[in-house]
């Protein structure tokens, strides 16, 4: 019999936090497969996705937001949209969810050993970033300099809040928040994430820029990564579609000639300049 | 390759004679012709010369359950997948057998599709020749023929009382040993006409394209604003993918039902608005013109880059199913032109 | 059909400078077909043209280009649009008006008293495999069909549409232009579903299982309808999901009983549904029967006047019934 590759897994929220509030609200999911041998075989890698759903209510492609070196349980930060978030939204912990995965390409960690990392997030897109950032720091020692630019609309949106100002508190790990409108209290950078990346001007030398957030975002981000002096092969960010079989059939999720379930979501600059329909 | 001569009057006893399998044909139902399972064959109107629906459905049904579950115990069952029996479709048109060569590849890759592989893997195809074309067919030029062997079991062309059968694989073999009582072998008089005969038919296909440079051309031309002009008339009714032998997008929905439910699989289409439609309300293709573009680039400039073959067969349901007269093959000659 | 004065009415209608085009008809790419076709200048009037070969309807175009527009005609969507009407079209917009649907002023209507229009499907069955540009023209209660050097004389009945056969609203209600004289319409009795009114329940039943049993539920029906404009069609909602998009018994009844519902009352008789429908479902029966039911229960007949009130939506103190149910 051939396997099914329509056929979910039962995993359990182990856990929930809230991140943002509002109408669009973040939540990370802590998952743990409820088959232990299959959690324990489930590898990916930083940048995969998988299909996280709810029976009788559908599924929905997330990234994987913890790193492949968290073992024992996937997480996943996911903001109330449509459907099915609204309902993966409505869960408790307890409650039983399905996964399908790891799909789609990772970023290339291991190309990128012994060079700097520049993360740069808005908002949800810090998501995919996270599990690199988390990566590295499990493996700080194969890379060198590490810069975490993020920002959000205004300190409620800001997701990982603790985490990343534990982070800030590391010495070999600068990170640069930002919110774009003043606020009181907030004594660090104020105005759009390309801004704030202007303003820290990271060297392009042996450096390679990830970005994720808002389409508007990464192409100012790109924009001014390639103004600081950046080329196409050093600059890497994700793209994003609407999704349904996750597996590169039901045809959906195609850009050019690429599925982003399959092929992507992690495409090089270079690679994203040649796609006809971004 | 074997030959054989089935004479006309006996069709309906070969197919009597394939009793041991689940028979798929063209049938005629309240003045539509469409593929569907004979359970009787006395009393059926076969209709093997005009243009049923495709037979993909017999492949990749429009709606599939992909499995069941309950909503409470999270089991889920995926059993029904299977067929139960070996299956025989019988009376395609070689152009809509030459659909599997470019259907198959997209369910086979990366994650194997179960639920169309399985049906795939039981099914034996036998076609029937195009004595007529229709009045939009241009199999010819996208790599077809009226008497293609691509795809296919079996080959039937009919010759003035009698079928030619050429048998084309192994599968196409053991049919033709179930019915070996009915059939004769063919002398070289009766391929020579049977030769004349697809010939002749070639010959009447009136609309034609060269199809040649058409994917760089269509790469090349991907910013212009003739989309727009192509895609006025468009009403994005979706009838063109619905009708195409060759179109797989589909879409998966669950529906429950009292604390069980099913996950279903039904067809979808690129040119409905919602199909690229992100749940916070940005779409990637906003416009027919947007859509229309990505129907024909992914036919002639995708397919041929991830399999080599045009995601066209040529059989022209698109043109003479469209409402409002979205012409394939005029639009595909203004591309060539600009 | 004088074929001049219509394309002076598209010239006068873009001369106005805040009409980007015009939709009309235009010959099709091939034999029978007929094609829409967006005018936008002088040049391409000349390509416009009107023949019993026109069968399909324009109104569709009016929301379309509402809701998503094309760039090329202009950037605002208040900019005027010109359009042919036949009679039926005309009351399919009269009937968006009087809902709101678009507004008067972004109209130029171009009026086309209507003599019938041609089933293309009956004369592809008498004519299979013509490929040649065909010219249809009527006189007499006869078509002369030309294609390639070939003429032949049909009987008007044979293969008028059947919408036409009943159509007692053939000139246009609503217009900015006229062409031609005005079009006695038929007294409609409403006899094309007196078989089906006929019929026993268990009949009925039997019919309709055996023709939704060939739906494939493409949307073609919905999507071509004049009338369906709705942007959260109820049909195709998610949550919450009325009608499963899955093809089965019950789905496929409901799907068109919750259409033709929808339409009551609203349907203007044009037959795109049924027209356009690739499994060929006698759709108009269902939109027949309702609309003779609204006539006779609340006196009421659709896209009359595009101010009129819907009968749905209003209430007389004289009414019969104490409560809106």
């Amino acid at each position: 019999m051939m396997k099914n590759p329509y056929l979910p897994q039962r995993a359990k929220i182990e856990s929930i936090r809230p991140e943002t509030r509002g109408e669009r609200a973040i939540k990370t999911f802590k998952l743990v497969l409820a088959d232990k041998a299959s959690q324990e075989n489930f590898v990916h890698k930083s940048g995969q996705c998988a299909m996280v759903g709810i029976l009788g209510v559908g599924e929905s492609m997330i990234s994987i937001s913890s790193s492949p070196t968290q073992k024992g349980y996937l997480e996943f930060s996911i903001m109330k949209m449509g459907k099915v978030t609204s309902a993966l939204h409505n869960s408790e912990v307890g409650e039983v969810l399905t996964i399908r995965g790891p799909y789609g390409n990772h970023f290339p960690l291991e190309e990128w050993k012994n060079k700097n990392i520049i993360t740069i997030g808005g908002g949800i897109g810090q998501a995919p970033l996270r599990s690199v950032i988390n990566y590295i720091q499990d493996r700080r020692k194969d890379y060198r300099e590490i810069d975490i630019i993020y920002g959000a609309r205004s300190t409620i949106d800001l997701c990982y809040k603790e985490e990343l100002f534990d982070l800030e508190k590391r010495t070999d790990i600068r990170v640069h928040l930002s919110i774009d409108v003043e606020e009181e209290g907030w004594d660090k950078f104020v105005g759009f994430v390309p801004n704030n990346l202007l303003r820290i001007k990271p060297s392009p030398k042996n450096s390679i820029a990830v970005t994720c957030g808002p389409p508007v975002m990464i192409k100012f981000v790109i924009k001014s990564l390639l103004d600081l002096g950046f080329s196409d092969h050093q600059i890497y960010t994700t793209v994003e579609n609407r999704m349904k079989c996750g597996i590169g059939k039901c045809g959906r999720c195609n850009v050019g000639s690429f599925y982003v379930c399959k092929d992507g979501p992690v495409f090089s600059y270079e690679t994203l300049k040649q796609l006809s329909e971004i | 390759m074997e030959k054989f001569i089935l004479p006309k009057e006996k069709l309906i006893d070969f197919l009597k004679a394939l009793e041991s399998y689940d028979l798929f044909a063209p049938v005629r139902k309240e003045e539509v012709t469409v593929f569907a399972q004979v359970n009787k064959i006395d009393g059926t109107t076969f209709d093997f010369k005009n243009q049923p629906l495709t037979p993909k459905g017999i492949m990749f049904p429009q709606t599939e359950s992909l499995f069941t579950f309950d909503t409470k115990t999270y089991a889920m069952n995926d059993s029904a997948m299977t067929p139960k029996k070996q299956r025989v479709m019988f009376g395609l048109r070689p152009c809509d057998a030459r659909s599997f060569l470019i259907l198959d590849p997209v369910f086979k890759q990366d994650y194997p599709d179960p639920y169309y592989l399985e049906k795939r893997t039981a099914t034996i195809l036998i076609g029937i020749n195009c004595s007529e074309p229709f009045t939009n067919c241009f199999c010819t030029s996208v790599g077809g023929s009226p008497a293609s062997q691509e795809g296919l079991d079996l080959l039937f062309i009919e010759l003035p009382n009698s079928y030619f059968v050429e048998v084309i694989s192994p599968q196409g073999k053991t049919i033709v040993e179930e019915a070996s009582s009915l059939l004769s072998s063919a002398s070289p008089e009766e391929e020579k006409i049977k030769d004349e005969i697809v010939q002749a038919v070639k010959e009447k296909i009136k609309r034609n394209i060269e199809t040649k440079h058409l994917p760089e051309k269509i790469e090349k031309i991907f910013e212009n604003p003739i989309w727009k002009d192509l895609a006025f008339k468009c009403i994005g009714c979706g009838i063109c993918t619905y009708t195409c032998p060759t179109c797989y997008c589909f879409d998966i929905q669950d529906e429950v039902l009292k604390g069980g439910g099913k996950r279903q699989r039904i067809w979808d289409s690129c040119m409905f608005k919602e199909y690229t439609l992100h749940a916070s309300g940005h779409n990637p293709r906003p416009t027919r013109a947007e859509r229309l573009r990505n129907r024909i680039y992914h036919k002639f400039k995708q397919n041929i880059d991830k399999y080599g073959v045009a995601g066209c067969v040529g059989c022209g349901r698109c043109i003479s199913f469209c409402p409002v007269n979205e012409d394939l093959i005029e639009n595909l000659m203004k591309i060539k032109k600009l | 059909m004088n074929l001049f004065s219509l394309k002076e009415a598209a010239k006068q209608a873009l001369s106005q400078t805040e009409v980007n085009f015009v939709i009309g008809y235009t010959k099709g790419s091939y034999g029978f077909r007929v094609a829409p076709f967006f005018a936008q200048n002088e040049a391409e009037v000349e390509k416009l043209f009107f023949s019993p070969l026109c069968d399909l309807s324009l109104v569709n175009y009016l929301s379309l280009e509402k809701n998503t527009p094309l760039e090329k005609f202009g950037k605002s969507p208040e900019q005027k649009i010109g359009i042919f009407v036949r009679g039926c079209d005309s009351r399919a917009i009269n009937q968006i008006l009087s809902e709101k649907g678009i507004i008067r002023e972004e109209l130029i209507i171009i009026g086309i008293p209507c003599h019938g229009v041609i089933d293309i499907k009956k004369l592809e069955a008498r004519f299979p495999g013509v490929l040649d540009q065909a010219r249809a023209e009527e006189e007499d209660g006869k078509y002369t069909i030309c294609f390639g050097d070939k003429s032949f004389a049909i009987k008007k009945e044979d293969i008028l549409s059947d919408k036409c056969k009943h159509c007692a609203y053939p000139t246009p209600l609503i217009y900015d232009l006229l062409i031609d004289g005005k079009v006695e319409g038929k007294d409609d009795r409403y006899e094309d579903i007196k078989p089906q009114e006929e019929a026993t329940l268990g009949e009925k039943e039997e019919f309709w299982k055996n023709e939704f049993s060939r739906c494939i539920r493409c949307y073609a029906c919905r999507n071509a309808c004049p009338l369906c404009y709705c942007e959260n069609c109820i049909l195709e909602r998610l949550s919450p999901q009325w009608v499963k998009r899955s093809v089965n018994p019950t789905e496929n009844v409901i799907y068109h009983l919750s259409r033709a519902f929808h339409l009551a009352g609203r349907c203007a008789g044009c037959g795109e549904c049924e027209r356009v429908c690739p499994v060929n479902l006698p759709l108009m029966l269902l939109n027949r029967k309702l609309e003779k039911d609204v006539k006779s229960l609340f006196n009421f007949t659709p896209g009359i006047d595009s101010e009129q009130k819907q009968f749905l939506t209003t209430y007389d103190l004289k009414d019969s019934e104490e409560f809106i149910l």
